[in-house]
């Protein structure tokens, strides 16, 4: 069965990233509406596939066709859509991260989405990378216990992997804005906070995955010119979350490693956008010796939309608790490592 | 040919690195007008010391174990003869390739990890602070270091320089014999440097937006390399910092894997 789509949101996330994975997917998913928030690339999207478009939410949740919704707007409307979405009757949702802004959001949509029965996915792709499972099994049968674990993200700008999958509308949407003033306490919690729930957010659940309980956040300062340094810990796990974005420069550097008594594995994530298959799993092992893991060729993006699919078609059921679960971490966290700048700078 | 210099060689490594300079440099007993070259093992400063009373011209000191602050501070400032260090895990040859890879950008931040079983972590995370210093140009400060007594396994640092927090560090302290230092300098020009002295790899790479460049490999050893250095500084007569690098690295190592208080910075 297609099940069609209707994508709220018309910027790259749209354009550059699910519209093209779903191509990928045309035995499973058909978009057959888009719409945006007044800025007319929905249009002109909708054009390409012959879909319907529209501005605001109201006519494609209305809309019959739709029976899927994916929500790619920014971050502090997800919740309301999430909410409308349910209103309207849709058979399963995609929401893209962070599924909310606040834990009180977080626990209310979630509720909702599980009271209405409605399948949620949220699409932390590098959660759903086919090579991440393969890397949990990995540090299970060692079982070794994990000492510390790294994300360090190093990313130029988005353009050449837009261009890689799709011809953008408007260049403009990949635009980065001015450089924020970071020597403001308030800025700069208020930059933090962003980055950890839009950029560290990729990364979060698998970090929950191994190290569930967030207990605080040692240090948190922003690096320029947009980025970050966050030390946590977590269920007793040191966590170090590093990542600057560049105006230039080499290939993207998104690599999660994880530090056991005995090994030392490395999860090299593909650069966002494009699909170039799973991240590459490198591991090196306490007795003297390297392992590299096969690549899958299906990506996070695929297999976040494929596991929709399995929701829809009853093979899979949604866990709830792990998807709030997950978004109360990250605001936790969010919250605690802003908390931290704040009061940093102010002393 | 010109004069070789006389150098006192203490161990079979030294040995070997002087047979490797035959043309400039050759085997002697007595440190007056040689170079003395020190084993980094055991009382060290001690020895550099006795070798400057002694006469030497030059002292290198290879693989410094402990780095006692008062000693070293002592050799740095009680002599003209010229004290070099050498560093495995941050031969200078290797040091001066990355740089030059990077055409004299600095990073816009570094990341340091470090796994290393107890008696050899000191040693691996003030090189670790060595490579982060050369990346950035500057004298690496510690802003934060995670706290807690479950820290003692893991412990992790936010990196200032100037003031401004430019890296985070993470250092492993693993149950078996572990030697691994890697450091990322990441901006429009990276560089990444991973030094496994388990399984004896060494793999520097930089990589900008027209791709990925790997040193090639220095197959001479990192001994006849300070050798040659040593011998270069004598015949330049020129002075070097290794005793305040060595000495900063040491101080800042040991900040991060002393301290358990929590501090926040921004």
């Amino acid at each position: 069965m297609v099940w069609g789509v209707g994508v709220i949101g018309a910027g790259p996330g749209a354009s550059a990233l699910h519209l093209p994975t779903l191509d990928r997917l045309a035995e499973r998913f058909s978009v057959v509406h888009v719409s945006d928030s007044g800025s007319g690339r929905a249009a002109s999207l909708a054009s390409r596939i012959g879909a319907a478009a529209s501005v605001g939410t109201s006519a494609l949740l209305a809309d019959p066709a739709v029976e899927v919704v994916a929500i790619c707007s920014p971050p502090d409307q997800h919740a309301a859509q999430v909410r409308a979405a349910v209103g309207a009757g849709v058979r399963a949702i995609l929401c893209e991260k962070p599924l909310a802004t606040t834990a009180s959001d977080a626990a209310e949509i979630v509720e909702t989405c599980m009271d209405a029965g409605i399948p949620l996915v949220v699409a932390t792709n590098h959660l759903y990378d086919p090579a991440w499972a393969r890397a949990k099994r990995h540090l299970v049968s060692r079982q070794s216990s994990i000492r510390a674990v790294s994300a360090s993200v190093a990313l130029p700008p988005n353009g050449r992997f837009h261009a890689a999958v799709t011809e953008l509308l408007d260049a403009g949407g990949t635009r980065r804005g001015g450089a924020p003033d970071l020597a403001d306490p308030d800025v700069a919690a208020s930059v933090v906070r962003q980055l950890v729930l839009g950029l560290a957010i990729h990364d979060l659940p698998a970090i929950r995955d191994l190290a569930p309980e967030f207990e605080r956040v040692d240090f948190a300062a922003p690096l320029p010119p947009i980025g970050y340094a966050v030390g946590f810990r977590s269920g007793g796990i040191s966590i170090l979350l590093t990542a600057v974005m560049l105006p230039d420069g080499p290939d993207p550097l998104w690599r999660l490693t994880v530090d056991t008594d005995d090994d030392r594995l490395d999860v090299e994530f593909p650069p966002a956008f494009v699909h170039a298959g799973s991240a590459d799993i490198r591991v090196r092992l306490g007795e003297g010796r390297t392992t590299t893991y096969r690549r899958d060729r299906a990506d996070g993006y695929l297999a976040e939309w494929l596991a929709l699919a399995d929701l829809l078609d009853g093979a899979a059921t949604t866990e709830y608790h792990e998807l709030l679960d997950d978004a109360l971490f990250a605001i936790a966290l969010a919250d605690a490592a802003a908390e931290a700048v704040r009061s940093g700078a102010s002393t | 040919m010109t004069a070789r210099i006389p150098v006192v060689a203490t161990t079979p490594a030294h040995r070997v690195a002087v047979a490797g300079l035959p043309e400039r440099a050759v085997p002697s007993g007595r440190a007056a007008g040689a170079i003395v070259m020190v084993d980094g093992a055991g009382a060290w400063w001690d020895v550099a010391g006795e070798a400057i009373r002694d006469g030497a011209r030059a002292v290198l000191v290879t693989e410094p174990d402990s780095t006692p602050p008062a000693p070293i501070a002592r050799l740095r400032t009680g002599t003209g003869t010229p004290v070099l260090v050498h560093r495995g895990r941050l031969r200078r040859d290797l040091v001066d390739d990355a740089l030059s890879a990077r055409g004299g950008t600095a990073p816009r931040v570094t990341v340091a990890e470090c796994r290393a079983d107890r008696q050899r972590q000191p040693a691996v995370v003030r090189d670790a602070i060595g490579w982060v210093r050369e990346l950035v140009g500057s004298p690496v400060g510690i802003a934060a270091t995670e706290g807690g007594p479950s820290s003692r396994r893991a412990v992790t640092a936010l990196l200032s320089t100037d003031g401004r927090v430019t890296g985070t560090l993470s250092a492993i302290r693993t149950p078996g014999a572990d030697d691994l230092l890697r450091v990322r300098g990441l901006g429009e020009t990276t560089t990444e440097i991973e030094l496994d002295g388990t399984l004896d790899r060494i793999e520097l790479s930089t990589a900008s937006v027209g791709g990925r460049l790997v040193a090639p490999t220095r197959f001479e050893s990192g001994e006849r390399v300070a050798l040659r250095r040593a011998l270069d500084a004598i015949a330049e007569g020129s002075s070097t910092s290794d005793l305040a690098d060595l000495l900063h690295d040491s101080e800042a190592a040991a900040e991060v894997l002393s301290s358990r208080d929590s501090i926040i910075f921004s």
